[in-house]
């Protein structure tokens, strides 16, 4: 376990209401490594990420990255590390124009203006979104401002991205221009989403989260094809393996990645 | 997007502008300022001496990239207000004659034209600003004129969640109105609960874009350091040229100019 890039060991956490969201999580990521955790609504997979983050502090177990275990002190240099894309990209893009929120990272990690102007030409191209850099937040669309919101991550060379429901709300197109640009890059990440084709297409490895704990990892071939499985944790199979209900055929079986 | 709101759709910069880009946002400002100063100056009766000043906006929109169609839009939806503030005029001011031309007119009409028209090229030039410099090149501007950090950042934040959180209280009313079985607006006695509801969520949103922040470094004077513009000799030009406009319009200098 001294290899993995990110361990999570014996997580508890309870909200100020008294809804435990984490009841003893272990995980481990490893280094390019890609991983899937998916789980239904409620699962606690945005509580996970927001104590991974240190936005939330646990109140029992240990989060490392690296060689650093996450404590008040050593909190940002953490955070220079991860890149948490939010569920929600209005939350995320909070400057005027897509391009000073990108380079509003780099700035904090003590670049000057041109190393920061550079690295944020980068991530705008990384991200495809290029063309959008004068423009304001709110006139983009919903693929769009996610685009913008993973640019601001990279242009801070996060070494792990941790992205929270990234197809939430995304139309079938913009869904698959993300998953190109995320399959271009080569960073370690944590995906956390019940769009269980999202993370067959994007994750080798997965992790299934239930009531506050990691139930099941295994390799996403094997066990996003196991019906049983799944439909024990409430779950359903990824829409391509759902049968049609009038032939009973398997509507595709796709083992490749969609470009 | 309706009415006055639409003046959001003009921070788009969806096109180039070319020669007036290359002038900085607090130059665009300072002519701005000096233009509706010069405009708000003229007499009550006063109209041949205001149209050459209709000359600036109309600059602005043909070398900016404001589309025509939207400023109207937005125009027309101020317009209705004019009338209402000219009317008193037309009714109180009608038995004074003046002569205009040839024709004699009444007084009133003279000075609702008269308002009608200052207003205009104020809000045409106001609107053909944010349109090519947007609501960022308005902040720039009051950093530049060394209005304080601590509002610029609040008049940021306002600017990019305006419409989000418009956009929550539609989205609450439509939600309330929908299971409000026929009746129209919302009960007095639901108001307290709804703005209750409206407070919590915009504090709620507010916990999570500071959250953004903080995962990025967090230090606010980055963002408003984004914002710094050098003045730029074109930008001396254009204030020296429209102050040499204003000037000679208002008969402060010899008709023969100064050379
Ligand atoms: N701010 C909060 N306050 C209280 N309870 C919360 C809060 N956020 C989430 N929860 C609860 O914690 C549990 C896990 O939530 P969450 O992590 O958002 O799940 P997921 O992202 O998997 O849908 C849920 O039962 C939810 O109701
Ligand atoms: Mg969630």
């Amino acid at each position: 376990m001294t290899d993995s890039l990110l361990h999570i060991h014996d997580l508890i956490y309870s909200y100020p209401s008294g809804e435990p969201a984490a009841r003893g999580i272990e995980f481990s990521l490893m280094a390019d490594e890609k991983h899937g955790i998916i789980g239904p609504n409620g699962a606690g997979k945005s509580t996970l990420l927001q104590l991974v983050t240190g936005l939330l502090t646990p109140d029992r177990g240990s989060v490392r990255v690296g060689d650093m275990i996450m404590n008040r002190k050593n909190r940002q240099n953490i955070r220079r590390k991860l890149g948490l894309l939010f569920q929600n990209s209005d939350d995320q893009l909070f400057s005027l124009t897509v391009r000073d929120d990108v380079a509003f990272g780099p700035l904090n990690l003590g670049l000057t203006p041109d190393q920061a102007a550079e690295k944020t030409e980068q991530a705008l191209k990384a991200a495809g979104i290029a063309h959008l850099a004068e423009r304001a937040p709110h006139t983009l669309s919903g693929g769009e401002k996610k685009s913008a919101a993973l640019a601001s991550l990279l242009s801070m060379d996060p070494e792990i991205l941790l992205l929270d429901e990234p197809t939430a709300g995304l139309d079938p197109r913009s869904r698959r221009e993300l998953i190109g640009v995320l399959g271009e890059l080569s960073h370690s990440m944590i995906v956390v989403s019940h769009d269980l084709d999202f993370i067959w297409d994007t994750c080798p490895r997965v992790s299934l989260l239930h009531e506050g704990r990691i139930a099941l990892t295994g390799d996403t071939r094997t066990l996003l094809q196991d019906r049983e499985l799944l439909e024990h944790y409430g779950m359903e199979l990824p829409l391509q393996f759902q049968q049609c209900e009038r032939c009973g055929a398997v509507k595709k079986l796709n083992t490749g990645t969609i470009s | 997007m309706t009415g006055a709101g639409r003046i959001f759709l003009l921070d788009q910069k969806t096109k180039k502008a070319i020669l007036l880009d290359r002038i900085a946002a607090g130059s665009h400002f300072i002519v701005l300022f000096l233009i509706v100063l010069t405009v708000v100056s003229f007499g009550k009766r006063e109209i041949a001496g205001l149209l050459p000043f209709l000359v600036y906006p109309l600059v602005m929109i043909l070398l900016g990239r404001t589309s025509f169609a939207l400023l109207l839009r937005i125009y027309a939806t101020v317009l209705p207000l004019f009338f209402f503030f000219t009317l008193s005029n037309l009714f109180f001011a009608r038995d004074r004659v003046l002569l205009f031309g040839t024709r004699e007119v009444s007084e009133g009409l003279v000075m609702s034209l008269s308002l009608i028209l200052k207003g205009s090229i104020t809000i045409f030039s106001v609107l053909s600003f944010i349109g090519l410099k947007g609501f960022r090149g308005l902040l720039s501007a009051l950093k530049k004129l060394h209005v304080p950090d601590f509002f610029v950042m609040i008049l940021s934040m306002t600017a990019r969640y305006i419409t989000v959180l418009l956009e929550e209280v539609l989205v609450m009313t439509r939600a309330y109105l929908l299971r409000a079985s026929g009746h129209k607006g919302v009960y007095w006695k639901d108001w307290g609960p709804m703005g209750g509801q409206w407070f919590i969520r915009t504090y709620k949103r507010g916990e999570r874009i500071q959250n953004a922040m903080d995962c990025r470094g967090g230090q606010t004077e980055y963002a408003l350091s984004l914002l710094e513009e050098k003045t730029g000799a074109a930008g001396i030009l254009w204030i020296l040229f429209w102050l040499l406009f204003c000037l000679f319009m208002k008969g402060l200098l010899p008709p023969g100019g100064l050379l």
